[in-house]
């Protein structure tokens, strides 16, 4: 098992250099002097000189990359000169709501949609499994923006039920926290419970499909263990691999979904700043997000070996 | 009697309307004896013993009939009854061992489940019975396979696991469906000295479904031949190889390669194929291929008779073939 | 061979003239009977023609301001009402349909070709390959949107922009598909036989490598279409995508977003707009990849 960590953690190693380099590249490849951008187009010679000296422009390529990436592999991602504040503190005080949202999303769909799909499976073919089966459809044809705000017309607008925006510390109550962040988590969960849903069908199906299903009833185990003891635990390993990239998904979503609903998070930051030409904030949070997104599927793909032994032993070299 | 199978006729429901996968079907088992079940792929054997078993799904499968174990007709059990049974009383081996076993439990808590599943032990006792049961197949240290999982055993060692699994409870009757198809010689001939000891050790019937000749006539005692759904003949296992009364019989043992006599001669094989479950001919269903027909066979549908003894035939002209040359010869 | 013999004089003629006619109906047949394609396709045919005819006929403008009629709810001269600065909500809608349904089209066609050449590429040059491989694998570590928005703060706020933006997003899942396609493609037997009957690579290469990628290239160009459409109005809902005031159904969402509570159909119309025509292409992709190959696996 430590064999296969370390063979995953290793071949880490070449993608966080390729998503480190793509995002070093973001200030490089705008047409134009990227800090007489920043400023804006009343800056003085003078002050485009200095920004460009303290943000080390001048210097060349590679060693402003290795440069960069020294501080990043430290935790500096530098200092923003709209927000007067170090990036990682900005980072910081916007990735709770982000990572809130993204969790309640991913409970919700996780929740709904993998007994669902198990469900549609057990009865595959009858009316049960055609409706689940045309709402995961339509759940995956919807952008989770587009479903936000058709949700904020329908339950805020419409009906009143729920507040259209906003956000709300848990610390300062629960109930509050909740209500604020039901109709976002929802319309980002939909697209992803739907995917979830249907690989659970799929996964379930080929699995009640094996032979060992038939030696487990053969066996005399009753329907119910042989859905939920015998073939889950084999369904379990693409399902989980669809719920582990949907986090990652959840979490860029929310990028979005955040404007929708003015959530104070990651989303909002990279935005505001898109439109301020902030372009340090802008690489801290997509380095950051690209790199919880890379963690999350190896989190998966150690999950894979801890649940299937045969994973483990070929991985690993043993058979 | 142990066993008696009744008049099965199991029928599917398809896209393109029903199909009667076994058409009629009437055999007997003994405590003690093993009984091959025989026929080309397609003929029926599977679905048989799985039909024994009420293993199919019944939301698309119709049985009729009746079948009878120990007087009782294991078609009008509940659900819950019948599955008392299945790995109690009545326990299945499956064809293939590399896929017939759960990849992500261990062997030990697949026996152990078995056996908890019908007796009422704690859960030592239950390994310890688990370990007995592996020893008997002749599994090398038992205790130690208990902790493998599947993919650590080669295909010998798995089968004997499945068998392993499937007498753990004592069953009253075995059904091994082509338990040496997916095994190498060697470890086929392996499984079938297990078989025919565990024969002679306990009064336990079995049923042996295969295709190959070889095996039924090492470890069977009577011998059920089948094509297209319906039973051709049935006797025992010495008559069937001396004095096979159906033409298709006869054709099958023809088609044994000998080791003796012409080596030179092509090998004989029965012409023409099996025909579809969705064109069922009129009369006789081996007619087309049949080296005897008559024009009459072709319009009645010959029934299943009994000839002297326990044999019985269908065929109505089983009396007018010529004299049997012996297995291998035409 | 080649001639058009109407009335077939010869068996042979007969033969050849009712195997055309077979193959022709089958194909029809599959087509028409698959109902994915066909309602897909359906749908998808009304959106683009909408978006092309009916905006002549309408005869509005979608730039033109008009501030005494703003935020004015459906009907009468504006059939769908007119947005925050009086501007008919309709011809905007189409408008924005049309520039995205190009930009859609464009970033599958763009990300097809280059994934295409990049895909057979790494397949058929080892070393270089693995290094391009390396790189799709990090692009691909990017969430599509993040990585969109990063090259837009780059590039700056323009319609052509998108389209890089977009292509380059979409490209290494084709290059990756394509690889894996052409690596199976490429070992196989019939292609070994082919070498020794002493066939150049080239000619392998165009001749049968090639058209057997064209139907997953086909149905994933599909999925990249809609997924396009999707990110494009995303981009265009937070400001990084199509700019004011050329309309794109993302950015009259964004628009809308600040009168939601007086002015939803600047929310409801430009929203179903998306919502028929992803769907649309869904089915269409869905259809074409049961058409073409049932047995193909197309990275979704």
């Amino acid at each position: 098992m430590i064999a296969y960590a370390g063979k995953r953690l290793l071949a880490l190693i070449p993608i966080l250099a390729v998503v480190g380099v793509t995002v070093f590249l973001v200030i490089h490849i705008t047409p134009g002097d990227p800090a007489a951008i920043m400023l804006g187009p009343d800056a003085t010679p003078d002050q485009v000189a200095a920004l460009r000296q303290t943000m080390g422009l001048n210097e060349p390529l590679w060693a402003q990359f290795l440069d960069w990436a020294g501080r990043v592999v430290r935790g500096d991602l530098g200092y923003s000169v709209f927000l007067h504040q170090d990036v990682s503190a900005a980072i910081g005080s916007h990735l709770g709501p982000t990572l809130a949202l993204a969790i309640f999303a991913e409970v919700l769909a996780v929740a709904v949609a993998v007994p669902a799909g198990i469900t549609a499976a057990r009865h595959r073919g009858t009316a049960v499994d055609q409706s689940f089966m045309g709402f995961a459809l339509l759940g995956v044809s919807v952008p989770s923006f587009l479903l936000g705000l058709f949700l904020v017309l329908v339950f805020a607008v419409l009906l009143g039920w729920l507040p259209s925006g906003g956000y709300r510390d848990p610390a300062d109550g629960l109930g509050a926290f909740l209500r604020f962040l039901v109709l976002p988590a929802v319309a980002l969960a939909a697209m992803q419970a739907a995917l979830i849903a249907r690989m659970s069908r799929s996964s379930m199906l080929d699995v009640l499909g094996s032979n060992y299903i038939k030696t487990a009833k053969a066996k005399g185990v009753s329907e119910f263990l042989t859905v939920y003891k015998h073939a889950v635990k084999n369904a379990a390993l693409p399902i989980m691999t669809v719920v582990g990239q949907s986090f990652g998904a959840l979490m860029t979503g929310a990028v979005v979904i955040e404007t929708v609903f003015n959530i104070p998070g990651m989303g909002q930051l990279v935005i505001n700043s898109i439109q301020r030409r902030d372009f340090v904030v802008i690489q801290g949070v997509v380095l950051t997000i690209a790199v919880i997104y890379v963690l999350i599927n190896l989190v998966v793909d150690l999950l894979y070996g801890v649940l299937d032994p045969r994973i483990r032993a070929e991985r690993s070299g043993v058979t | 009697m142990l066993l008696r199978v009744k008049e099965l006729r199991t029928r599917f429901a398809t896209d393109r309307g029903e199909v009667t996968a076994v058409d009629g079907v009437s055999f007997e088992v003994a405590p003690g004896e093993i009984v091959g079940l025989v026929g080309e792929s397609g003929c029926g054997k599977s679905v048989t013993a799985e039909s024994i078993m009420r293993l199919l799904d019944e939301r698309s499968t119709r049985y009729s009939g009746e079948v009878l174990l120990d007087g009782v007709d294991l078609f009008g059990l509940t659900a819950e009854e019948m599955r008392q049974i299945r790995g109690g009383s009545v326990a299945m081996v499956f064809q293939d061992p590399m896929t017939s076993l759960n990849p992500v439990y261990t062997v030990g808590n697949q026996l152990e489940e078995a056996i908890l599943l019908h007796q009422e032990v704690p859960r030592e006792q239950a390994r310890a019975l688990a370990e007995q049961a592996l020893a008997a197949t002749g599994i090398p240290a038992p205790a130690s396979c208990l902790r493998r999982y599947p993919h650590e055993l080669s295909g010998g060692m798995r089968q004997r696991v499945m068998i392993a699994m499937a007498l753990s409870c004592r069953p009253k009757l075995l059904i091994a469906d082509e338990p040496t198809t997916a095994l190498d010689v060697t470890t086929q001939a392996q499984i079938l000295d297990l078989i025919a000891e565990l024969r002679d050790g306990s009064n336990m019937g079995t049923i042996l479904i295969t295709h190959d000749m070889g095996v039924v006539a090492e470890v069977c005692t009577r011998v059920v031949v089948m094509y297209l759904g319906q039973v051709i003949e049935q006797a025992s296992v010495d008559e069937i190889f001396t004095r096979p009364a159906h033409p298709y019989t006869r054709g099958l043992l023809a088609s044994i390669p000998g080791l003796t006599g012409d080596t030179s001669a092509p090998l004989h094989v029965i012409g023409g194929k099996v025909p579809s479950l969705w064109e069922v001919p009129k009369g006789c269903r081996f007619a087309d291929r049949c080296p005897f027909a008559e024009p009459a066979c072709r319009d009645d549908a010959p029934e299943l008779l009994p000839v002297d003894g326990d044999r019985s035939v269908r065929c109505r002209r089983h009396s007018e073939l010529p004299e049997w040359a012996g297995v291998s010869h035409v | 061979m080649t001639s058009t013999v109407s009335t077939p004089e010869t068996p042979a003629q007969l033969i050849r003239q009712t195997l055309r006619h077979e193959r022709r109906n089958l194909l029809f047949r599959r087509i028409s009977g698959n109902q994915l394609l066909v309602s897909g396709g359906v749908i998808f045919a009304f959106m683009l023609l909408a978006a092309l005819v009916v905006p002549i006929f309408l005869g509005q403008d979608p730039y033109s301001v008009d501030p005494a009629n703003r935020l004015q709810a459906p009907g009468g001269v504006h059939i769908l009402g007119t947005d925050t600065f009086g501007r008919d909500l309709l011809s905007r809608i189409l408008a924005g349909g049309r520039s995205s349904l190009l930009i859609g089209c464009l970033v599958a066609v763009f990300s097809s070709v280059l994934g295409l050449v990049l895909g057979l590429y790494s397949a058929f040059y080892r070393r270089t390959g693995a290094v391009l491989m390396r790189i799709v694998d990090g692009l691909m570590a990017f969430p599509a949107i993040l990585l969109a928005i990063a090259i837009m703060a780059a590039l700056g706020a323009k319609t052509s922009n998108v389209i890089i933006a977009l292509t380059v997003v979409f490209t290494p899942h084709v290059a990756r598909v394509v690889r894996a396609a052409a690596l199976v493609i490429k070992n196989q037997t019939y292609v070994e036989a082919l070498n020794a009957l002493g066939a150049g690579p080239t000619r392998i290469l165009w001749l049968n490598v090639v058209p057997n990628l064209m139907s997953p290239l086909v149905v994933q160009g599909t999925f990249i279409f809609a997924d396009s459409l999707i990110i494009e109005a995303a981009l265009s809902f937070v400001g990084a995508g199509v700019p004011a005031p050329a309309p794109s159904w993302g950015n009259i969402l964004y628009e809308g977003k600040t009168v939601i509570y007086n002015g939803w159909w600047m929310t409801v119309f430009p929203g179903l707009a998306i919502m028929l025509t992803v769907l649309s292409i869904n089915l269409l992709g869905d259809g074409l990849r049961d058409l073409l190959d049932p047995r193909q696996v197309v990275a979704r």
